[in-house]
């Protein structure tokens, strides 16, 4: 993934190693406990996921106002304890998205913490977007300020 | 969150390119004719008709008449609809890191 070419991207540092991280992300028993922590309103209802470069993951949740949804998608790259790249998008045919993705990393920043970077693509082909990017989530911003 | 939309993808796919970001960059500073948005780039003015389709289609440019000159100004719609998908994603993987990071912090404890 080259340059400033992501949708979304949000991190955390959190106090734990990346092989904890990675499990917690990756072993459906983890992932049911933490995803529906209190706080935001989404609740995990259930998950399944086959942990392999083409494998799958099913993970149904339930949003803020109590609808039910399943998030899909293909794991492209698995770098246990580093990095995790996944396809999204939603089972409701209704709801598709299109090809979307995420990557994970998980960074050691010493001092037993961990870096989470979760970047979001809208789009797929933005691999070959070039190395010459501009930011765009950027321009999105200047653009979106400019038509008020 | 869940946001069904071809149109989001052609918006995204728009954005996609330098050429097309730089012509919309451009036109934060106010309105422009082909001619003009041609002039800065090393292409031709057909090439940059076909950028600004794309663009249009995309919700991302609306295209005036002033006589027989076409104006070009940037469109509200697509782009508040492409940074409402960011803004909707950024907020859910926010919180699924708020959820991890009191998740291991509670196993810790």
């Amino acid at each position: 993934m080259t340059g400033a070419v992501h949708a979304v991207r949000v991190s955390r540092i959190i106090r734990a190693d990346a092989d904890t991280l990675f499990r917690a992300w990756t072993d459906p028993r983890e992932l049911v406990h933490w995803w529906r922590q209190e706080g935001d309103g989404w609740a995990f209802a259930s998950a399944s996921i086959d942990l392999r470069v083409g494998g799958g993951y099913r993970l149904g949740m339930t949003d803020p106002d109590g609808k039910t949804h399943v998030a899909i998608g293909v794991y492209r790259e698995v770098q246990r304890p580093m990095r995790l790249v996944f396809t999204w998008d939603w089972e409701d045919p209704a709801n598709r998205v299109g090809d979307t993705l995420v990557t994970v990393e998980f960074k050691n920043v010493g001092d037993s913490r961990t870096e989470v970077v979760v970047t979001h693509q809208r789009f797929t082909e933005a691999a070959r977007m070039g190395r010459h990017e501009q930011g765009w989530t950027e321009l999105l911003r200047l653009l979106e300020r400019a038509v008020g | 969150m869940v946001t069904s939309s071809r149109r989001l993808d052609r918006t995204f796919g728009a954005l996609a390119d330098e050429t097309r970001r730089a012509i919309l960059a451009r036109l934060v500073h106010g309105d422009a004719t082909v001619g003009e948005l041609a002039r800065p780039f090393h292409v031709s003015r057909p090439a940059i008709s076909k950028h600004l389709r794309v663009l249009e289609r995309a919700g991302l440019v609306q295209r005036g008449r002033e006589g027989r000159i076409s104006r070009c100004a940037l469109d509200a719609g697509g782009m508040r609809e492409a940074a409402e998908w960011v803004d909707r994603y950024r907020a859910f993987w926010e919180g699924r890191l708020d959820a991890l990071s009191r998740y291991i912090e509670r196993r810790q404890s």
